[in-house]
């Protein structure tokens, strides 16, 4: 009985392959259904949303399904642990190609498919290239777009009322702070959790450490890096300073009231936008929604430069990317990314996003096409700068949450900058031993 | 209906199994007995799988080292002396044990009053005893949501109500700053639970007989005397017992710090249950971030048995 | 009587006082709450006492449409139903299975499983989140609202059972052996005769219950990470404007928190008395 079961089971199974082969010609009129995470509610949400559209109506035979996460922080710290994992994950997404994201944990699980197709026919400034390539001499992200942190977004109405204009130091940043106060103004409103603690040193870094200790202290954490790199300490002047410029932020009144609470960007971006507060800091990402306003006209302008010999006027951030999955539709995954990192998919990426792209080879007519004036001059500025990767995406996360407490620290009070630097320099000292 | 009611009205626990039993077959014990197994199959199935199991693995976990992707890595008890050295560690135990004390004298201290004041039969008593409890029921997300707007620095209720009545000076930047945080959330915590030992310290004054009350007022006793020498010796293992609920119950708190300042500024208000969900889903260590959870569980578990051990949770009535 | 009305007069005023005050410190930000939901973002921040009229239904409409991020408040508003009527019936039925199996069995085991439900009361929370949030990842049980229901139950059930065993001890055994004397099973018997008594102590457990089900946060933060299977405490905890055009959304924020908090509070109003009377019974052991 078990023998002529199995006899049967094995010959209608051959015969439903033969007719799988038979129809395939049809089946393959039936389109390839992709499944795409995305974080939506951000820039990188509306763009990819445009540029996936774009897809779709182009491509019938490969259609994506685009699903867009709603909550930022749980979604982005939990996804590659869990639904990336998982046997029913999606087949590509967007994401942040950097350690504090498991991008590297996903690269050695396996768990990506290799881009390196894509770079063939040029089109990316060296940093990125240099910034996707592994160990392994393959790369498994393509960058979306490029942030910004350092930016100052100002209402130009109050600057105007007072007389005020952008500062090119710390203390004239710090004069204005305290006319806008006088005035019944908050000076510079910020989201605490990602911004002050985060965004605000790596942008401080740029201004404070020379080109040589940058390039050294983004690396020499690790228990590869060289005794040269070791030479440069966070114990060292220039990086101590970063600290201190922190606790002058604060201490002279440029921070907003209570900015310590302020853990919900509505918050603060409801300050600015209400006229309570004269100035807003955030990434170039708030640029596209920020710099359209019904009440008044906004302004930005960049930290001011501490030094002549700081390591560029500004720094860029490359993590955002797209990655495939190592499963088996990985092939129509990558044509869809192939399209993405495309010309036409990063404008249309552009138009939906109003966000400045990651190629360099677009020129800047077609990219004022879609850009708001004001973001492609950011554009310009980051093509004429260039593009080093920032702090957050070259440490690993417990590094980076390492510097966000110490920098919390400072804010508040709480420690010195010199202790902060002795804090930092403990951690790397830590990760080197491991 | 109260831990006062004299033990052995009710046993808490099932009469020794009589010795006939165990002369019986196993076959004939388990025809007898054995419905009570289908019985109680359903929850026990439960607890093992979804409470026993997790917390094995838990305690399992606590080990390793693993950032969920990759293979884990035994490291022994290392995450336990790294906790052991970890000040935001000690500083959040820190945190979650005055949080409790806090939130336990506040709530049943004010709600004693309140339960006292009430228990008068003041004008308006139903109205009053209906409102206080009424922010009881509400999610408590909603109530950390809602504070953190009301305490918000520059258009918050709070501030501009104290600038409208000319107490500027008082006004504070809140859930930003460092010594204020914790507090100002103890104070949301109190707002809201003060209703409910109110509500369980009035049943229990409501129910001290007539004639107590009588006998002390011909004694001449003033209001201070009532409450000192009749109703707080009466209510007392009441009001023992309902402490012990608010400090269990506050010892696992995690909502209200995580809507309202997720742990911030600078750790100051890092209770244990948003310290441990940090380090496991914002910093994937997960081996680590059981640690936590196994020191947690050891702090809480001991307290919460060792009360219901001494107080039989069975007593009550409807 | 006379002992309660003795109180002196100035006492008595300075008394009610003190309650009018902490009366206005409860109820104003419930006030608040609902009133800012009736406003516009320009008006929350510039006139925050202003009263809500003419009232602005924008913010409800708003989230009623949802956004391309955020699904309509009314996906978030019938998970939170489905969890919180699915754990409370699958709660009740557990419990009262196990809690009457603990009141009347005598077996071997009993003791013991006494024991395991007083212990099990004492694990905190929390020491479960990590295993449970893997382990239900590998069930299959992860963005999916039975998952939750499971979990939820499990949560709730060493208490609730210990109530209801405690409830069955004090049941009178007479009506029982009647209808086991009639030929019943020992399920028939507590299917057909002591259940439909027992509708107030369930009612009771029902009430304890719902409060910490429908605001359940911690699990649920973890275990809910896709859109279209979430309930309103993440609505609120996790809620961002729908796209970066938009400006601010104060008031969408407040206008989910109204919905969240009115059944609670339609639940609070019409059965308030046995409310109270079952959270002091579950307090108070």
């Amino acid at each position: 009985m078990k023998v002529l079961f199995g006899t049967t089971a094995r010959l209608s199974f051959a015969a439903l392959l033969a007719a799988a082969v038979a129809i395939s010609p049809l089946a393959a009129q039936e389109p390839t259904r992709l499944r795409m995470t995305v974080l939506g509610g951000v820039g990188a949400g509306d763009g990819t949303v445009g540029a996936i559209k774009a897809w779709n109506d182009a491509n019938p035979d490969i259609q994506v399904d685009l699903e867009l996460q709603s909550d930022e922080l749980n979604w982005q710290a939990t996804a590659p642990t869990t639904m990336f994992a998982s046997s029913d994950g999606p087949d590509l997404s967007w994401w942040w190609c950097s350690p504090s994201f498991q991008y590297k944990e996903m690269i050695a699980a396996g768990l990506l498919a290799p881009l390196d197709e894509i770079y063939a026919n040029g089109g990316y400034p060296e940093g990125t290239i240099q910034y996707f390539t592994e160990p392994d001499g393959h790369k498994y992200g393509v960058n979306t777009d490029v942030v910004w942190t350092p930016y100052v977004y100002y209402n130009k109405k109050i600057f105007t009322d007072l007389g005020l204009t952008p500062p090119t130091t710390w203390d004239e940043l710090y004069a204005i702070a305290a006319k806008v106060r006088e005035a019944g103004f908050q000076p510079m409103v910020t989201l605490y959790d990602y911004g002050m603690v985060n965004h605000l040193p790596d942008g401080l870094m740029m201004r404070s450490w020379t080109q040589e200790e940058y390039n050294a202290l983004l690396r020499n954490w690790s228990p590869d890096s060289t005794e040269a790199e070791r030479a440069f300490k966070w114990t060292d002047p220039n990086s101590v300073r970063i600290f201190q410029t922190l606790k002058d932020i604060v201490d002279k009144g440029l921070a907003a009231d209570g900015f310590a609470g302020i853990i919900d960007d509505e918050v603060a971006k409801s300050m600015f936008t209400s006229g309570k507060a004269a100035m807003y800091q955030t990434g170039s990402w708030g640029g596209a929604g920020m710099l359209e306003q019904d009440q008044f006209e906004v302004g930005y302008f960049y930290y001011p430069p501490i030094n002549e010999v700081a390591y560029g006027p500004v720094g860029s951030w490359v993590p955002n990317c797209y990655i495939a999955f190592n499963r088996d539709k990985q092939d129509a995954a990558k044509k869809v990314i192939a399209f993405l990192a495309s010309r036409d998919g990063a404008l249309a990426y552009a138009k939906a996003s109003g966000l400045t792209i990651g190629r360099t080879d677009v020129d800047a007519a077609a990219l004022a096409e879609f850009l708001k004036p004001m973001v492609a001059q950011m554009g310009a500025d980051v093509a004429q700068m260039g593009a080093p990767a920032l702090y957050e995406s070259s440490v690993p996360s417990d590094i980076l949450n390492t510097l966000k407490r110490t920098v919390g620290e400072v804010l508040t009070g709480v420690i010195t900058p010199e202790q902060a630097g002795e804090a930092m320099q403990a951690a790397y000292e830590d990760a080197r031993s491991r | 209906m109260t831990a006062s009611a004299p033990s052995g009205t009710r046993e808490a626990v099932p009469p020794v199994i009589p010795a006939t039993h165990s002369r019986r077959s196993l076959t004939a014990r388990f025809r007898q007995n054995g419905h009570w197994y289908l019985f109680l199959a359903p929850a026990v199935l439960l607890l093992v799988a979804f409470m026993g199991l997790p917390l094995y693995r838990s305690l399992e976990l606590s080990l390793f080292e693993w950032k969920g992707l990759l293979p884990r890595k035994w490291v022994g008890l290392e995450n336990f002396e790294r906790l052991f050295r970890d000040r935001y560690f000690w500083s959040a135990l820190s945190h979650t044990i005055v949080f409790a004390i806090s939130a336990t004298v506040g709530t049943v201290g004010l709600g004693l009053l309140l339960a006292i004041a009430i228990s008068r039969r003041v004008p308006g008593h139903g109205i009053f005893r209906f409102a206080f409890y009424l922010p009881v029921m509400l999610p408590m997300t909603v109530v950390a949501a809602l504070w953190a707007r009301i305490y918000e620095p520059n258009y918050g209720l709070l501030n501009s109500a104290l600038n409208a009545i000319g107490l500027g000076f008082l006004a504070q930047p809140w859930l930003g700053s460092l010594d204020l945080a914790l507090p100002s959330i103890i104070a949301v915590c109190i707002w809201q639970y003060a209703g409910f030992p109110m509500i369980v310290l009035l049943a229990a004054i409501e129910g001290i007989p007539e004639e107590l009350h009588q006998a002390v007022t011909l004694d001449g006793a003033t209001e201070w005397d009532r409450m000192r020498y009749l109703i707080i010796p009466m209510i007392w293992p009441v009001l023992v017992s309902i402490s012990v609920i608010q400090i269990i119950f506050s010892l696992k708190v995690f909502d209200i710090v995580w809507v309202m300042t997720k742990g911030g500024p600078a750790e100051s208000s890092s209770v244990l249950g948003t310290y441990l969900y940090r380090r496991a889903f914002e910093q994937q260590e997960y081996g680590y971030a059981s640690a936590v959870a196994v020191a947690m569980f050891a702090v809480i578990f001991t307290v919460t048995y060792l009360y219901y051990r001494l107080t039989k949770v069975d007593a009550v009535e409807f | 009587m006379t002992t309660r009305t003795s109180f002196r007069f100035t006492g008595r005023l300075l008394v009610v006082g003190v309650l009018l005050l902490w009366l206005v410190v409860q109820v104003y930000p419930i006030v608040f709450l609902f009133f800012t939901s009736l406003k516009t973002d320009p008006q929350i921040l510039s006139t925050p006492f202003a009263l809500p009229f003419p009232p602005q239904l924008s913010n409800y409409a708003a989230v009623i449409e949802g956004g391309r991020t955020n699904q309509s408040i009314l996906v978030y508003f019938f998970n939170s139903v489905v969890v919180t009527v699915g754990t409370l019936v699958l709660l009740l039925a557990v419990s009262s299975l196990a809690g009457y199996a603990l009141a009347r069995g005598r077996f071997p085991g009993s003791a013991a499983t006494q024991q395991l439900f007083l212990l099990a009361l004492a694990v905190p929370v929390h020491v479960l989140l990590i295993p449970i949030y893997f382990f239900f990842g590998e069930l299959g049980l992860r963005n999916n609202l039975l998952g939750l229901i499971l979990l939820y139950t499990t949560l709730g059930l060493p208490f609730t059972t210990i109530l209801m065993r405690s409830y069955f001890v004090s049941f009178p055994r007479e009506l029982e052996e009647a209808a086991r004397i009639d030929g019943c099973s020992r399920f028939g018997t507590f299917w057909r005769v002591v259940l439909p008594v027992s509708r107030g102590a369930l009612a009771s457990m029902a009430i304890i219950n719902v409060g910490w089900v429908w605001s359940e946060l911690f699990f649920g933060l973890v275990l809910l990470d896709k859109l279209g299977v979430r309930t309103l405490p993440l609505a609120i905890a996790a809620y961002k404007p729908s796209s970066m055009a938009q400006q601010t959304s104060v008031g969408e924020l407040f206008a989910i928190m109204s919905l969240t908090v009115l059944p609670m509070i339609v639940f609070y109003f019409v059965f308030q008395k046995q409310i109270r009377k079952g959270m002091t019974a579950g307090a108070v052991k």
